[in-house]
């Protein structure tokens, strides 16, 4: 009897432990529903990047419903950037899922272990970019030009700093950025140098320092990093991470903040500007939409202002600048009609001279780009050979205080 | 000097479980008194004083203070009636400084040390000893830490104190220390009951010897009526007729010989001192001495768990050669194809593992018996079902957790497995403490029956009613040295009851 | 200069929270209990901590709460639940002897998923960020010192330019080492912790001092999570940023050995070098090695004191073992 308790017991424990490896979420079945899998590495708890998504997923949802397309989704949640990927990519297949969108950076070479014993299932890696160029069909990347909002942040990063200057809290020299970054890889470099650069087209003196702390997202690393940069003298912190705590931490020290993936107004009232986001509803709409018309997206997915992929959150008038508004309204259009270029090259120079030449893609997995010449008519051009961000150099003005990961 | 009766204990007795510990025992202790509590291992000694001291409660009796009717249910009860206990190990705070020591669990004082200080030296002049209080315990050695416990008890104001075998691990320099403070002590007025078996002490330091024997109150007599041989035999008492079959065995032939074997502690006393003879194939050699005299650190020492710090054991093997042991641990003896079998004492602790079974523990000696890194259990799963069988023990299987199993049934085991090894040296200690009749019995003739394999076999025992009839040949032990060794054959239990307490015995009377 | 100074300091943030684990788990352990749910009670404290707060404002309205209040409010919350959850340790390892070790693992799983989901409950039920009101984050996080005694050069900002929870947590330690070393009740928990069987024979209640001791060391710690919370954290609810934090808090315990005011100064330099990689650097070493110095740090601490063999910085002799009366 007492075997049977013990064997019991430890039937029990394996069957709950295979259920532990993320939850999913189905919902009610309907008929013409397509189903489609996303696989997240968080959840909405943390109310930033994996919450981003989910808002996406909510809001392509309704949009594709009113046009009489019912989705049905399995979710994800959770997930580690390992081989529990491989599991849940196979399990959502298995549900028969026609698509998978896998959000987070790292699940790319587990999705892509996955993605050849289901041929007639599309795959979708978000924010990396081996899928596009692979011999697969069937496998995708997307991202979108977040560079864009970055700028448009900076825009109202620099007109503050002017307002301070001009009421003498600063002097111009002292209007330093500074920026709490992940991972020191692209995608991270892209976006503090669009952001620095938008920042630089109104407050011409401003010079930027980055702290790495080596995590997407390490709530007590995050604000260490930017009570660290407040304390080398910055007056404007940014992010590139995931929690509120830069945004705390900026409150507390008295300067100012604007944020990444979600609002972050209401916690830190007198420091928080703006934020801004990909608004993946756009992506999902448009790959749900052609999938089920029988076409294929572009293997490569990249949009940005222009089409809404990347917005805005709500300015804080209460600490903005005045006129900042206007001014932020006049730059989305400019961007949106092309007439800036973000990375205008006559805009930054590195190590003094003008950048004429650069690689965007790495097509060897050296992880150094080695073809298409990113930089043509006057700038550098972003997420353009490829949708997930590539621009590496470090610019003047931009100071490196350790180089991680 | 007020010798007025401070306690008297009526019938008390006290059980635990089926053993009768004390068996409706009369006790007067007198103030100005010095009285020595005498008796063997087992015979209630120290049970009857922990009634005193609170630690147990009394199953029937009663218990009088000055002629009224006390109950102690917790030391702090003792103290309240002015009975303090100094027990043989010692209740200290390692880390702690004498004084500190001294106050625990006093709530009714403020922690000053000057006042604490104070009285603490009061007390050490009136009894004229010396410590320092702001010492730490570690850093002491036993006979301070005796010193402390003994201030602490008369700090509380204890005037009948009870000392536990305190002789025990002193230096006869530091004895007469104690025993001069005794003196200042009883010279107050206070009464003092001394726990021990050494009977010169008892000779020297007491007033009054009171003697227990097997849980029974013997009798009281005033020391300077009586003498160590008296003594001695209301200690053991007369010889009891047990029928054991002991067979002779035809030509034994020496296989182990001590020589001149010394051993120390890891605290500096020693616990075997020159200790010589030689065990016979075909021969059971019993080995009787009271607890503590050396009889476990030589039963290791030869088997190589105890460290030896001079002499020699040699094992003479079939082909005479004699085998140097000393110096090698238990596995490298083995190898050396020494076949030497030990069943310890502590069966559960040292000679099985509990929560294995019989078939587990069969494999302890023969695990390496495996091929390669597996384990074969076909033997000794064979083992245990042949002693399962043959020694009729009492278990639901093979892998039943032997812990689980009765006293006796464990012993069996143990036994079973170390005779299965075929040794040609079997070493037992105190095989049948705790066993049934019929147990015992079992146990005795396997031992004979080995014996009439030509196997040496010591067995270390308490019950000298059983050593005079099982063994050929007994060895006494005192103090870690060898008394005597005798025919079991002719010599008495007075004889050998005179031995274990006096060394040389009678001769040096 | 200025940059030790700021080091220092904002190793005073983090090392607060510390400092609040560590003194929480010496009073535990010095009864003899250890309590490795340190990490689960502190979640649970983070938690409840600022729910308490969270709901007075909300219960009161944001522009009527009282920081003294509110501080009030979290400290006793957190305490609470750090309180009764060590009770039910304490119940499992003191009344039912059970293993200390594992009882302890099992409440740092239970802890931190009882505060992870009392946390996410609020969050889900508000909608959005469980966030204190900017005036209460003020009072909770800001320096409470006066100005004046800030703007002493150098010692200013390293003394006075802190939270009030770092002075409460030093006012804390030195009381608990005036405790130990100067009550009777001090002495007497020593006993327990040391020599379970010499304090009994004493006549002091063992079960009673471990328990309370177990009951009170856990409340403080829980009291270091809700520190967390409204200091680091901002006054935010965050899911993962306790993670780790009582792991620490008992490796702090060994190196600060088993005394509080070590405490002090330990947990500023545990702080420290948890945050020195992103403030200063030296060229050939990894960032990495950085995060881990602390553990690297407790390791020597402990293979040099068992090393020397000194009897006055050992652990508590009776430090995870359960004791009982011996009835033959």
């Amino acid at each position: 009897m007492k075997k049977f308790t013990v064997l019991l017991m430890v039937m029990l424990m394996t069957v709950s432990m295979v259920f532990a490896n993320g939850t999913t979420e189905a919902a009610p079945a309907k008929s013409e529903a397509i189903k489609v899998g996303l696989i997240c590495i968080g959840d909405e708890n943390d109310q930033g990047y994996t919450y981003n998504f989910i808002r996406g997923q909510k809001e392509a949802t309704e949009k594709l419903a009113a046009e009489g397309i019912n989705v049905e989704w399995v979710t994800k949640y959770n997930i580690g950037e390992d081989s529990t990927c491989v599991d849940a990519n196979i399990e959502v297949a298995e549900e028969d899922c026609k698509i998978i969108f896998n959000n987070s950076y790292g699940f790319e070479p587990f999705m892509l272990e996955v993605a050849p014993n289901y041929p007639n299932i599309d795959f979708v890696s978000c924010t990396n970019c081996v899928s596009s160029h692979d011999a697969l069909p069937n496998t995708f990347n997307a991202f979108a030009n977040i560079y864009e909002g970055r700028y448009v942040a900076g825009v109202v990063a620099g007109l503050k700093l002017n307002q301070m200057i001009s009421e003498g809290k600063i002097t111009a020299d002292k209007a330093v950025i500074g920026y709490v970054g992940a991972f020191s890889f692209a995608e991270v470099i892209s976006g503090f140098t669009s952001y620095y650069l938008g920042a630089k087209s109104v407050c011409p003196s401003v010079t930027m320092k980055v702290s790495f702390v080596g995590s997407w997202s390490d709530a007590t690393a995050e604000a260490d990093a930017a009570k660290a940069l407040a304390d080398q003298g910055c007056v404007m912190i940014s992010q590139h991470s995931d929690n509120t705590t830069p945004a705390t931490a900026a409150q507390s020290a008295g300067i100012f903040h604007t944020g990444y993936n979600n609002d972050m107004t209401s916690v830190a009232p007198n420091a928080s500007l703006i934020s801004t986001r990909i608004d993946w509803s756009v992506y999902f709409y448009e790959f749900i939409k052609a999938f089920v018309a029988g076409e294929k997206l572009d293997q490569d997915w990249c949009k940005g202002m222009e089409d809404d992929a990347v917005k805005m959150t709500e300015l804080n008038t209460a600490i903005a600048a005045p006129g900042t508004q206007a001014k932020m309204d006049q730059v989305i259009a400019d961007i949106s009609s092309g007439k800036i270029q973000v990375f205008d090259t006559s805009k930054f120079t590195v190590k003094g001279a003008t950048v004429t030449h650069a690689f965007a893609r790495d097509t060897n997995g050296d992880f150094a780009a080695d073809t298409d010449e990113a930089v043509f008519d006057g700038a550098y051009h972003e997420s353009y050979f490829q949708s997930a961000p590539y621009f590496t150099e470090q610019i003047d003005g931009i100071t490196w205080l350790n180089a991680a990961y | 000097m007020n010798t007025s009766c401070a306690i008297e204990m009526r019938g008390i007795t006290k059980r635990f479980g089926q053993v009768v510990a004390n068996d409706s025992i009369d006790l007067s202790i007198k103030r100005g008194e010095i009285l020595s509590l005498l008796g063997e291992n087992g015979s209630g000694k120290t049970t009857l004083m922990n009634m005193l001291a609170g630690i147990y409660q009394p199953d029937e009796g009663e218990i009088l203070q000055d002629g009224l009717p006390i109950a102690i249910r917790s030391p702090k009860d003792a103290y309240d009636h002015g009975i303090g206990m100094i027990h043989q190990h010692y209740k200290l705070v390692d880390v702690f400084t004498a004084a500190q020591n001294i106050v625990l669990g006093l709530n009714d004082q403020k922690l000053d040390l000057k006042s604490i200080n104070a009285k603490v030296k009061a007390i050490c002049d009136k009894y004229s000893f010396v410590i320092d209080p702001a010492m730490k315990i570690y850093d002491m050695s036993v006979s301070q830490k005796q010193t402390v416990e003994i201030v602490k008890v008369l700090y509380r104001g204890a005037d009948i104190l009870i000392l536990d075998e305190p002789t025990a691990v002193l230096t006869p320099q530091e004895t007469d220390k104690l025993f001069a403070v005794l003196h200042n002590m009883k010279a107050d007025g206070k009464a003092v009951i001394i726990i021990t078996h050494k009977l010169n002490e008892v000779m020297e330091i007491s007033d009054e010897v009171a003697v227990l024997r097997k849980g029974k109150y013997i009798g009281t007599v005033k020391t300077s009526e009586t003498d160590p041989q008296a003594l001695t035999d209301m200690m053991v008492g007369h010889a009891v007729v047990l029928n054991i079959d002991r067979p002779k065995f035809e030509k034994p032939v020496p296989r182990l010989k001590v020589q001149g074997l010394t051993c120390i502690d890891h605290e500096g006393i020693t616990k075997l001192d020159g200790v010589s003879f030689t065990a016979n194939g075909g021969e059971i050699l019993g080995v009787a001495g009271i607890a503590g005299s050396g009889q476990k650190e030589l039963l290791e020492s030869i088997s190589g768990l105890y460290p030896v710090k001079e002499g020699s054991v040699s094992f003479i093997g079939g082909d005479g050669k004699a085998k140097e042991l000393v110096g090698m641990t238990p596995m490298q003896i083995r190898k050396t194809g020494v076949g030497m079998a030990f069943v310890p004492e502590d069966r559960l602790g040292m000679g099985l593992v509990g929560s294995m079974g019989m078939t587990g523990n069969m494999m302890l000696r023969s695990w390496r018996k495996g091929k390669g890194i597996f384990l074969n259990k076909k033997s000794p799963e064979d083992l245990a079902k042949k002693i399962w069988d043959e020694l009729e023990v009492v278990t639901p299987s093979t892998s039943f957790p032997v812990r689980r199993m009765s006293g006796g049934n464990v012993q069996k085991v143990l036994v079973g497995r170390e005779i299965a090894s075929q040794p040609k040296i079997l070493m037992t200690a105190y095989p049948v403490r705790g066993l049934d009749i019929n147990t015992s019995y079992t146990i005795y003739n396997l031992l004979t029956e080995q014996k009439m394999n030509g196997v040496a076999v010591l067995f270390v025992g308490e019950d000298l009613d059983v050593l005079l009839e099982l063994c050929d040949r007994i060895l006494v032990l005192c103090g870690g040295k060898v008394s005597g060794i005798v025919d079991a054959r002719s010599a008495t239990k007075e004889e050998i009851g005179f031995m274990m307490t006096t060394l040389g015995g009678k001769e040096n009377a | 200069m200025s940059a030790i100074i700021a080091l220092i300091v904002a190793a005073v943030t983090f090392g607060t929270v510390l400092m609040f684990g560590t003194l929480g788990e010496i009073l535990t352990e010095k009864s003899g209990n250890l309590n490795l749910g340190v990490e689960g009670i502190m979640y649970m404290g983070g938690a409840f901590g600022l729910a308490g707060a969270f709901n007075y404002e909300q219960a009161v309205g944001a522009a009527s709460s009282s920081g003294l209040l509110a501080i009030l409010i979290a400290i006793i919350s957190a305490f609470a639940a750090g309180a009764i959850a060590s009770l039910v340790y304490g119940f499992i390892t003191i009344t039912l002897r059970a293993n200390q070790n594992v009882t302890g693992l099992a409440l740092t799983i239970f802890g931190t998923g009882v505060g992870q989901f009392t946390g996410e409950f609020l969050r889900v039920r508000e909608g959005n960020f469980v966030a204190l009101s900017n005036h209460l984050k003020d009072s909770f996080a800001n320096p409470i010192m006066p100005k004046f005694l800030q703007d002493i050069p150098i010692l200013g900002k390293i003394l006075f330019s802190h939270s009030v929870f770092f002075y409460i947590a030093v006012i804390l330690a030195i009381a608990m080492h005036l405790f130990f070393v100067k009550t009777k009740k001090g002495m007497y928990l020593r006993a327990v912790g040391e020599s379970p069987s010499t304090a009994d024979a004493a006549g002091i209640n063992i079960t009673l001092y471990k328990y309370l001791a177990t009951i009170i060391g856990g409340g403080i710690s829980a009291i270091g999570g809700m520190v967390y919370i409204v200091t680091t954290a901002g006054c935010v609810w965050n899911h993962a940023g306790l993670s780790g934090v009582g792991w620490l808090a008992v490796a702090l315990v060994i190196f600060c050995l088993w005394r509080p005011l070590n405490a002090i100064w330990g947990s500023v330099l545990f702080g420290a070098l948890m945050i020195m990689y992103l403030r200063v650097r030296i060229p050939f070493i990894p960032t990495e090695i950085y995060k881990i110095l602390p553990y690297v740090v407790t390791v020597i601490v402990l293979v040099f004191s068992s090393m020397r063999n000194n009897k006055e910085k050992q652990p508590p002799a009776s430090l995870g073992a359960n004791y009982f009366r011996e009835e033959r």
